[in-house]
């Protein structure tokens, strides 16, 4: 079964009295273990699919299926149930809340759960260990430098063991060293644990760690060839840089 | 989250401090507002308890509090209700003392200048009891003296001290008395509207002026005023197993009791629920706006938070939870600066003026720590509701949209126009009742007087004559008769009691345009006024001063039938302060021009009484016989079962000697 599955859909934002189409009936599926990259041009509509796939916004028209489920069909209640049972979620400016410590930070999504604050805290230093932030459990975020920031938020995506970890420009942020350093836990997690990954990236660096590569440009989706020659591109051009 | 939350006040340290002065300014000011009220209302409460001697219980007789201004022989209580209502009492607990009190209106007179006065008669032992508890005490009145008010004594020229006053007024049997008394001191009401009537007399003494042994009520002191209403509850339950139905029991928050107890506590609770509301709107306000600006501040936190799975609801009790932080904050701030506050007025001892108290009081802010609680726990309460709301709306407005709120200016401006509007609303026109007459013919003011003053010979008004009286009265409280020798001159007349045997000797003379009153045990006359009553619903310028044509202007309204006999009809204004009404309609007989019938007025037009006139008298003057009042019947217009019935016997012409009708000789006589 597919984990997510996008059938025609089509979103739309009115901006003052221009419509803007974000997506034009795409159709999509991720599957489980899928290490998928979305990709384009800024405006072609990444972070709109994100926000879809992530339940953080509704479809103008079209239907997505999670876990077979239609979102359409559900309620408030339920798709913040979905959302934090099923996703996990890595922004590029890394979004950690300023006042708690990196632990609080990662327990932050077990607090729907109804785990008791043992087990929360339990599961959040295993999940910080993870992403090799042990020492650093007690630090704010102002205290942490951007990659290990970024690995905060890694821990405190994955510290509910969600189906899919959806991941805005993840390394958008971050220095060479941080961002391969980010894309290799991101590739171990994928490959250790099975974690699905769905993101979206401009980054050449990422581009050419990822099983599948989705373009879209002007709100629909390109095809398979195109898909394969970035894919290659990506990978021709990160080698020049290394020579260079 | 309340960890996460109370961390988040920390974000913006300046916004926060600025939300805590905002609304600790408000908490403060209504703490402050409400020991101040707590001090109004204590004050109020013992100058209403104490210092006007209601003490906490009264018993009336039924309907006493609202009748016995109008009806006080009726309405009053006699020695048996008096001795029940002590012996009940006196068995309940937190009971302490009780005392007669007898309450009175009259005119007070020194010298030649003479005022009307509101006296109460008391215990003084029993007030002087009450006073002591009192934060305004006044002097209670020394027995066989009188109290006077300074503006009182200002407006009879400041009487030395030991000085013999004369009260005059109608006694329970509705008939002229007066008596003397010195003057002993002065008092203060505390009431402005009252403080140039104020008189204050041993209970005996007043007794005495309105010639009975009754009184107004019984009043009854607690050990504390908390029980009041209890106590009230069991006594009239005891009163009402003995005699059901027959007495009233208030306590000293009455309407009628405690008048300006319960208007000014009502003025002030309105004030107060006003400013409540006012400075409310302002502290949820300024949460609101800080609940907005920090939910503008953090869109990508609560994105986040909706990401993780955090529903609105939860989002937003994060942000209620820092509002209640912030409120619980601020009234801690402003508990501590009142009670600072309160503890330094206590130090200086400020004073204050009451409303409506002429002494000034000081001020003594007190607020039980459970009011404090009770206030902020309502405003946390309220805020946080206010809170809550703003936060969900505003956290669910991140997500999709919500209604455009309105600000706080469009509110405030939206409220001033409806105070606008409604202060600018025309005041209705008071209603104004016109009589309005067709006149046909209008005679001439000379025919008037002309036609009025053949009226006045019929009832003795010119010329000399002697004639008997007899009053017969007939009131709720019972009939009485009173007979007199009346004497007549030239438009002056002397009135002697004969009967009943007790008011024997009492005089009263009608002496160019001036009424005295005189009896046995008074060391000089009296000077009265025509309008006083003299028995029942005669007034002392009925009996025989009918001058119509020297004291009214008059003013034709035209004809009208009466019983079969046309009439003229007469508007008569009084021309002079003398006239015993201010405004009569008199109907004369077309024919014999005798007056048949007169409407008295208030000065503004209301009727007063009725009077209707009979002439089966003759007497003959220059030879000729002429008809002569016989009886004249008058019913008061409000209560029609309250008449007096004037009848005229033995009428002559007479030649009484100048020597009687003088001031001079009027206590020999």
């Amino acid at each position: 079964m597919n984990l997510v599955e996008f059938e025609s859909v089509t979103k739309r934002y009115q901006l003052g009295e221009v419509e803007v189409t974000a997506l034009n009936s795409v159709n999509f599926t991720v599957q489980k273990g899928d290490f998928v990259a979305i990709t384009g041009p800024s405006g072609s509509g990444k972070t709109t699919m994100l926000n879809l796939i992530g339940c953080l916004d509704s479809t103008t028209s079209g239907e997505i299926r999670v876990a077979g489920q239609p979102v359409s069909k559900l309620n408030d209640r339920e798709l913040d149930l979905l959302r934090s049972r099923t996703y996990g979620i890595i922004f590029q400016n890394f979004n950690l809340v300023p006042v708690l410590s990196a632990l609080e930070n990662v327990m932050l999504p077990l607090y729907l759960h109804g785990l008791s604050k043992a087990e929360m805290r339990n599961r959040a230093q295993a999940s910080l260990a993870a992403v090799n932030l042990t020492r650093f459990a007690g630090f704010r975020p102002d205290q942490l430098s951007g990659g290990q920031r970024q690995r905060v938020a890694v821990a405190r995506a994955l510290v509910t063991e969600p189906k899919l970890i959806l991941a805005d420009e993840p390394t958008a942020s971050l220095d060479t060293a941080s961002a391969l350093s980010l894309v290799g836990l991101m590739k171990q997690l994928n490959t250790e644990r099975k974690v699905t990954f769905v993101f979206s990236t401009h980054d050449q660096r990422l581009l050419q760690h990822v099983k599948r590569v989705v373009e879209l440009r002007d709100g629909r989706l390109t095809d398979s060839a195109s898909i394969e020659s970035a894919q290659q591109a990506a990978a021709a051009k990160t080698d020049e840089s290394e020579v260079a | 989250m309340w960890s996460m939350a109370f961390r988040n006040l920390y974000r913006d340290r300046r916004r926060t401090a600025a939300t805590v002065i905002a609304v600790a300014a408000g908490l403060f000011a209504v703490l402050m507002f409400l020991s101040y009220i707590r001090f109004v209302e204590g004050s109020l409460a013992s100058v209403v308890i104490y210092r006007d001697a209601n003490a906490h219980v009264q018993v009336y007789r039924k309907d006493g509090p609202e009748q016995l201004a109008a009806s006080p022989a009726q309405y009053s209580l006699n020695r048996e209700e008096q001795a029940l209502i002590h012996q009940i009492s006196a068995e309940l607990p937190h009971y302490l003392r009780a005392s007669n009190q007898l309450a009175g209106v009259g005119v007070v007179q020194a010298d030649n200048k003479d005022a009307v006065f509101l006296a109460r008669g008391i215990d003084p032992d029993f007030e002087r009891a009450l006073q002591e508890q009192s934060p305004f005490a006044t002097k209670p009145p020394p027995e066989g003296g009188l109290l006077l008010t300074t503006q009182l004594q200002d407006l009879l020229g400041y009487p030395s001290k030991g000085t013999d006053l004369q009260l005059f007024s109608a006694s329970y049997a509705n008939r002229i008395n007066a008596i003397e008394a010195p003057l002993l001191g002065d008092f203060s009401t505390g009431i402005e509207a009252i403080e140039d009537k104020g008189l204050k007399a041993p209970l005996a003494l007043l007794q005495s002026l309105y010639d009975t042994d009754a009184v107004s009520r019984v009043v009854i002191q607690l050990d504390n005023r908390e029980y009041s209403a209890t106590f009230r509850e069991q006594l009239a339950a005891g009163l009402e197993h003995q005699v059901p139905g027959h007495f009233e029991v208030t306590t000293w928050d009455h309407p009628q009791i405690g008048q300006l107890y319960t208007s000014f506590m009502g003025f002030f609770n309105m004030v107060f629920a006003f400013t409540g509301i006012v400075v409310f709107t302002i502290a949820l306000t300024t949460i609101q706006h800080t609940v907005a600006m920090n939910v503008a501040d953090r869109i990508r936190e609560i994105g986040m938070l909706r990401s993780l799975g955090f529903g609105r609801r939860r989002i937003a009790g994060l942000f209620v939870r820092e509002s209640v932080l912030t409120t619980l904050a601020a009234a801690v701030v402003a508990t501590t600066l009142a009670y600072i506050t309160m503890f330094t007025l206590a130090i200086v001892g400020v004073e204050t003026q009451l409303p409506r108290i002429s002494e000034a009081a000081t001020l003594n802010l007190q607020l039980p720590f459970v009011w404090a609680l009770s206030a902020i726990a309502c405003a946390t309460a309220g805020i946080t509701f206010g809170a809550l709301l703003t936060a969900r709306k505003r956290v669910g407005g991140e997500v999709r949209p919500g209604r455009r709120s309105v600000p706080l200016t469009h509110l405030l401006a939206a409220s001033a126009s409806v105070v606008a509007a409604v202060a600018l609303l025309p005041a209705q026109p008071q209603a104004m009742e016109r009589q309005t007459v067709e006149i046909t013919a209008t005679p001439d003011e000379k025919t008037m007087r002309h036609w009025l003053r053949a009226a006045d010979l019929a009832r003795g008004g010119w010329g000399s004559y002697q004639w008997k009286l007899r009053i017969h009265t007939k009131d709720p409280a019972g009939a009485t008769d009173t007979d007199y020798d009346i004497a007549v001159r030239n438009g002056r007349a002397l009135a002697m009691t004969t009967a009943p045997r007790r008011y024997r000797g009492e005089k009263i003379l009608i002496a160019s345009r001036a009424m005295w009153y005189a009896k046995p045990g008074l060391r000089k006359p009296v000077s009265i006024s025509p309008q006083q009553r003299l028995v029942g619903e005669a007034a002392n310028g009925d009996i025989a001063s009918t001058q119509y044509a020297r004291d009214y202007t008059p003013q034709y309204l035209g004809t009208e039938t009466l019983d079969g006999t046309p009439c003229y009809k007469l508007m008569l204004t009084a021309a002079t302060d003398s006239a015993t009404y201010e405004s009569i309609i008199y109907y004369l007989d077309r024919g014999t021009l005798l007056g048949v019938k007169a409407e008295f007025l208030t000065a503004s037009g209301i009727p007063l009484k009725i009077a209707l006139f009979e002439y089966g008298n003759q007497v003959q003057v220059e030879g000729k016989a002429q008809p002569f009042v016989s009886r004249m019947k008058i019913v008061n217009a409000n209560f029609p079962e309250r008449f007096s019935v004037l009848e005229y016997a033995q009428v002559s012409p007479a030649n009484p000697p100048e020597s009687l009708f003088t001031v001079d000789t009027l206590m020999t006589l």
